[in-house]
C-alpha cells in the first residue's frame, strides 16, 4: 500500500515558510495577549475572593437559621400532622398559594373597614365585593388548574423526555396514559352495571417513571448530584403550573377583567341603595 | 506505506489555515451547539449515552421543543421547585409587571388615559417591590431548608427519627427483604416528608404577606412619583376640571427616562 502524500509540497512551498513566519511572531503574539491575560486571572481570583467572602457570610447566616430558626418549626408537632394529614393531596401547594392570598386580600379588607373616609354602607359594600372578587377568583384558579392538569402533565413527559435523552420517553408515556384511560372507561361500565362505585386507577406520574428509567438509575450511581437535579427539574414542573395558573388569574385576570365589572355593580347597587333611602326619607 | 510522512505533514499544517475551512477555535466556540444538537435529542445530556435516545433527525423537534429543552426552561423548573416563594413571586412579575400593563395600556378609551397610566405604573411597582422583598426575605430560609431536608444538617430529633425510618426501610426495599405493609408506610412516610417540605417552605410566604402587603402600599406611590414620574391626581370638580382643560393641561407621562435614576443607565451619544 502507497499512500501518495507528497511530503515535499509543503518543504518547499510557502506552507513551511508561513509556518515559519508563524512560530517567529508566535512570541511577539504572545507577549501581547499574556498581559490581559494575566489582568483577567488577577481580576477573576480578586472576583473570586470577593465572592468566596460573600458566600462564607451567607453560608453562616444561613446555618444560623437553620440552626435557630427551621430547625424549630421542623421540629413542630402541630406542622407534622397537618403535612400527615394533607399528604395525600395533590393541590397542597395550591392550598398554600390560597392561604398566603387569603392573608394578602384580608389584609386589603381589613384597611377598606378601618377607613374613615368612607361611609358605613360604602365601606361594608366594599370589603363584600373584594371578598366576593377573592372568593371567585379561587375557585376559578382552582378549576382551571385542574383544567390544564392533565396537558401540562403530557407537557412535563415531554420535558423529562429532553432531559433523559428519550425520544420516546414521551410517546410511551402517552401510550400509558391512554391505556389507563381505556381501563378507566371499561371500570366505570362494569361498576354501573354493578351499581357500585368504581375504584379507577391514577394517571402514570413522571417523577415514577423518571426513577424507573434506566438513563436515571446510571446517573444515581454515577453523579448522585446530577440525578437529584434531573429529578428537581421535573418535580419543579407541578408548582411551576400552580404559580402560572394562579398568578395569572390572581394578578392578571382579576385585575384586568374582574375589577372594573365588579366596582361597577358596586357603585350601581350603592347608588340604588341611597336613592330607596332618600325616598323612603321623603316619604 | 509513508506515515512518517503523513505525521511530518499533520504538524506543519496544523497552524496554516488555508488548510481549514475554519479555524479550530472558530468551530468550537461558534458551532458546539450544533454539534450537541446533532449528538443526540437533549442539550443537557447527550442522547447516545443512554442507548436509547433516537438521533435528532427522527425527532420532531418544534418550537415548543425548544424551550422545553432550552437551558433556561430547566433552570425555571429547579428554580419552582426550591424556591417556591420567589419564583411564584417572578411569575407574578411577568404577569402583574409586563403582561397587565401592556393590557391595561392597550385598552380602548381615551378619557381614562390618566387612571390607566397610573394603573400601568402600579402594577409595575407592585410586581417589583413584591419580587425584590419576597426573594430577599425568602432566599436565606430557602437555603435553611435545604440545609436540614437535603444536606441534613441541623436536624431535630423527631425529623432525625422520621429520617431514619425512611431509610431503614428503603434500605429493605432495594434489598427486596421488604413487606407489603413497611412498603405502605414507606410511601406514606415520604409522602409526608415531601408535603411537610412544602409546607415549611410556604410558611415564610405567610409570615412577610402582611408587612410585604403594607411596604407595597407604603413604597408604591413614592416609586410611581420618583422613579416612574407618575403621580395620582386628586378627583377634581367638574367647573374646576373645564378650567384645567382649558389650561390645556396634558394627561401625564411615564417620564422616567428623564428621571436621574435612568440617566446613568442611558446610552448613545450625549
Amino acid at each position: 500500500m502507497n499512500l501518495t502524500v507528497n511530503n515535499t509540497f509543503s518543504k518547499n512551498n510557502g506552507y513551511q515558510r508561513q509556518n515559519y513566519y508563524s512560530q517567529q511572531r508566535q512570541p511577539v503574539f504572545t507577549s501581547k495577549t499574556q498581559a490581559p491575560e494575566e489582568l483577567m486571572n488577577k481580576a477573576m481570583k480578586d472576583k473570586s475572593k470577593f465572592f468566596k467572602y460573600f458566600n462564607e457570610k451567607y453560608d453562616k447566616f444561613t446555618d444560623f437559621i437553620a440552626d435557630k430558626f427551621t430547625s424549630k418549626i421542623v421540629e413542630s408537632d402541630s406542622l407534622m400532622k397537618l403535612a400527615d394529614k394533607f399528604k395525600n393531596s395533590d393541590n397542597f401547594y395550591q392550598h398554600c398559594l390560597t392561604i398566603g392570598s387569603v392573608i394578602t386580600s384580608g389584609l386589603y379588607m381589613q384597611r377598606t373597614l378601618a377607613n374613615d373616609k368612607l361611609d358605613k354602607d360604602r365601606k361594608n359594600t366594599l370589603a363584600v365585593n373584594q371578598g366576593l372578587t377573592f372568593a371567585v377568583s379561587t375557585v376559578g384558579a382552582y378549576a382551571l388548574d385542574k383544567y390544564v392538569k392533565g396537558w401540562w402533565d403530557n407537557v412535563t413527559a415531554r420535558f423529562a423526555g429532553h432531559l433523559l435523552g428519550d425520544g420516546k420517553f414521551y410517546e410511551n408515556y402517552l401510550k400509558q396514559k391512554q391505556a389507563i384511560a381505556a381501563e378507566n372507561k371499561k371500570l366505570v361500565q362494569e361498576a354501573k352495571a354493578k351499581g357500585v362505585k368504581p375504584e379507577l386507577k391514577s394517571a402514570p406520574k413522571v417523577g415514577k417513571l423518571v426513577e424507573k428509567h434506566n438513563y436515571y438509575k446510571t446517573l444515581l450511581k454515577t453523579s448522585e448530584t446530577d440525578a437529584k437535579t434531573l429529578m428537581t427539574k421535573v418535580k419543579g414542573m407541578s408548582p411551576l403550573r400552580a404559580m402560572i395558573v394562579f398568578g395569572f388569574v390572581y394578578r392578571y385576570f382579576v385585575p384586568v377583567v374582574v375589577t372594573k365589572p365588579a366596582n361597577f355593580l358596586c357603585e350601581k347597587y350603592l347608588a340604588k341603595k341611597k336613592a330607596k333611602t332618600e325616598a323612603n326619607q321623603n316619604a | 506505506m509513508k506515515i512518517n510522512s503523513i505525521l511530518y505533514d499533520t504538524s506543519f499544517k496544523q497552524d496554516n489555515l488555508r488548510l481549514h475551512s475554519e479555524s479550530h477555535n472558530f468551530r468550537e466556540k461558534n458551532s458546539a451547539g450544533l454539534y450537541e444538537k446533532d449528538r443526540g435529542y437533549s442539550n443537557v445530556y447527550c442522547g447516545s449515552f443512554t442507548g436509547k435516545s433516537k438521533p435528532a433527525t427522527t425527532i420532531k423537534r418544534t418550537f415548543f421543543d425548544k424551550i422545553l429543552a432550552s437551558n433556561w426552561f430547566g433552570k425555571l423548573s429547579k428554580y419552582a421547585e426550591e424556591h417556591n416563594i420567589s419564583a411564584s413571586a417572578l411569575i407574578a412579575l411577568v404577569l402583574a409587571g409586563v403582561m397587565r400593563p401592556a393590557t391595561i395600556l392597550s385598552l380602548p378609551g381615551k378619557e381614562d388615559k390618566e387612571d390607566k397610566i397610573y394603573a400601568a405604573g402600579h402594577a409595575i411597582a407592585s410586581g417589583i417591590i413584591g419580587f425584590a422583598v419576597s426573594t430577599a426575605v425568602t432566599s436565606p430560609f430557602d437555603e435553611s431548608i435545604r440545609k436540614i431536608f437535603d444536606e441534613k444538617k441541623f436536624r431535630g430529633k423527631k425529623f432525625k427519627d422520621l429520617d431514619d425510618k425512611i431509610a431503614e426501610l428503603t434500605k429493605q426495599k432495594n434489598a427486596g427483604t421488604i413487606t407489603a405493609e413497611a412498603k405502605e408506610t414507606l410511601k406514606s412516610l415520604t409522602k409526608r416528608r415531601e408535603t411537610f417540605k412544602t409546607l415549611v417552605k410556604n410558611i415564610p410566604d405567610w409570615v412577610i404577606g402582611v408587612p410585604r402587603a403594607i411596604l407595597t402600599i407604603a413604597l408604591i406611590p413614592p416609586i410611581l412619583k420618583y422613579v416612574f414620574g407618575v403621580e395620582k391626581k386628586k378627583k377634581t370638580s367638574p367647573a374646576e376640571n373645564k378650567d384645567m382643560n382649558t389650561n390645556n393641561m396634558d394627561a401625564p407621562k411615564m417620564d422616567f427616562i428623564d428621571k436621574p435614576v435612568f440617566a446613568q443607565v442611558k446610552g448613545g451619544v450625549r
